[in-house]
């Protein structure tokens, strides 16, 4: 913050160990603490314990096993997430709003989470018959104040959500000599980490739908065209063609869709820029921000940033970029000389 | 991956286009595995014939460095990286050479094609 900021690197250690303690010890911490408490219970609870209440009271019962495990399970893997999301890529101790969104929504998620279910665990001690179990709402109440205050905190914590906006360096045009013809294309793709998070992502879809159709099997043609279409939405985004030649700077998916084309004449300026997907654009695939950048960003690394004349600017991130926008600068050039 | 080609050049047009692969296949910013773009697309971009084109990925699969199949397009093959280390930084030497005497790029290229021959 202030007394960091003549200093990047010192900002973005400070930061970082914020993320990691907010985002992950904090609760880590909080589902020990929960998990050892309902632990430590186990002896004086009913079995089976009441898992559901209405207004007349208690009307669902289960085993307590996993009340005792969801909670840890589901906030140690929340939290991982959101410190890996959030923690590598902060430069310069600048925060993306979405990481900020997210470390806050880990302490909120955590707080909530296992206040609810040793709170529920909590009301059941001592009782023989998990039919006399009391009203839970309060114990609930509680746990959602606790964890909109602790948010709250938490958000105070952190350092001001920004969007990132690292300047790119100019791109050195190729030389072109008189009559010569130059083209440049690469294929881009989408770096392993997001593949495999989306590949989980649509497996657990597949899971669901398969399982709900076993419950409720009218179902089955609207989940699997949900998938199907989400499917193909997302392998559309995964391999890219970039071109930069007479007919301007072309970026079009496997299948010749989505594509965009950016004609020479609308061309202002091409840069080399260094992209953070999750830092920069909050995630991957077709992207917009709210500053006006748009891109097709599928791994850490570098990009071609097109200025066009209108002040939008579109980026890429693409193997060999620095060719690439050497190339489509060299082509901007020689247009505007002729 | 870049191409150049100069219809004004001695050098046949296709000749030209599958020099400028195997060059960049022996950088390395053509990669094993690497789809070349359509050849539809690149006589497109190049405002020339699309046969010249299938004539230079032609060439390039009888030379063993593309895998050319109806539908898949053309593919870099394991065959085109060979160990260029060695030759990438002797052309870097040469044209390291060439600036510092101001020598331009097509004279430097003639040079090469000159001797090489």
């Amino acid at each position: 913050m202030t007394s960091h900021q003549d200093d990047p690197k010192a900002a973005a250690a400070s930061v970082r160990s914020r993320v990691l303690i907010i985002g992950g010890i904090v609760p880590i911490a909080i589902t020990i603490v929960a998990t050892a408490l309902m632990i430590s219970w186990l002896p004086e609870l009913p079995e089976p314990i009441a898992v559901h209440w209405n207004v007349s009271g208690a009307n669902g019962f289960g085993p307590v096993l996993p009340f005792v495990i969801v909670p840890p399970v589901a906030t140690a893997l929340f939290s991982f997430f959101a410190v890996a999301w959030s923690r590598r890529s902060i430069v310069s101790g600048v925060m993306a709003w979405n990481q900020k969104v997210i470390v806050v929504a880990s302490v909120w998620f955590a707080v909530l989470m296992n206040v609810a279910f040793a709170g529920s665990l909590w009301v059941q001690r001592g009782i023989a018959d998990a039919h006399d179990a009391p009203d839970v709402g309060p114990t609930l109440l509680i746990g959602f104040t606790a964890a909109v205050v602790l948010g709250a905190l938490a958000w105070f914590l952190l350092p001001p959500g920004r969007a990132v906006d690292a300047p790119g360096v100019a791109a050195s045009p190729v030389s072109v000599a008189g009559g010569e013809r130059v083209s440049w294309s690469h294929s881009t793709q989408l770096a392993t980490t997001p593949l495999i998070l989306i590949s989980v992502v649509i497996g657990v879809a597949f899971a669901t739908v398969i399982a709900s159709v076993a419950v409720t099997p009218r179902w089955v043609l609207q989940g699997t065209i949900t998938i199907l279409v989400v499917s193909a939405l997302a392998a559309t985004n995964f391999w890219w063609r970039v071109s930069a030649d007479t007919r301007g700077f072309i970026v079009k998916g496997f299948f010749g869709w989505p594509r965009k084309r950016i004609p020479l004449e609308r061309i202002t300026s091409v840069s080399v820029v260094d992209v953070n997907p999750s830092g920069d654009f909050g995630g991957w695939g077709w992207r917009w921000t709210a500053d006006g950048r748009t891109g097709v960003i599928l791994f850490t690394g570098p990009g071609i940033e097109v200025t066009q004349s209108n002040g939008k600017r579109f980026v890429v991130t693409v193997p060999d970029a620095s060719t690439g926008a050497g190339v489509l600068a060299a082509l901007v050039a020689k247009r505007s000389r002729s | 991956m870049l191409i150049r080609i100069d219809p004004a050049s001695d050098v046949a047009l296709f000749e030209q286009i599958a020099g400028s692969i195997r060059a960049s296949t022996i950088t390395g910013t053509l990669a094993i595995g690497e789809r070349l773009p359509s050849a539809r697309d690149l006589a497109e971009a190049l405002d020339i014939n699309v046969h010249t084109v299938l004539r230079a990925y032609q060439v390039l699969r009888d030379e063993g460095l593309v895998d050319l199949r109806p539908g898949r397009g053309a593919i870099v093959t394991a065959r085109a990286s060979g160990d260029y280390d060695a030759l990438n930084a002797a052309v870097s030497t040469v044209i390291a050479e060439a600036r510092k005497l101001e020598i331009a790029p097509s004279a430097l290229a003639a040079l090469i094609r000159e001797t090489y021959q």
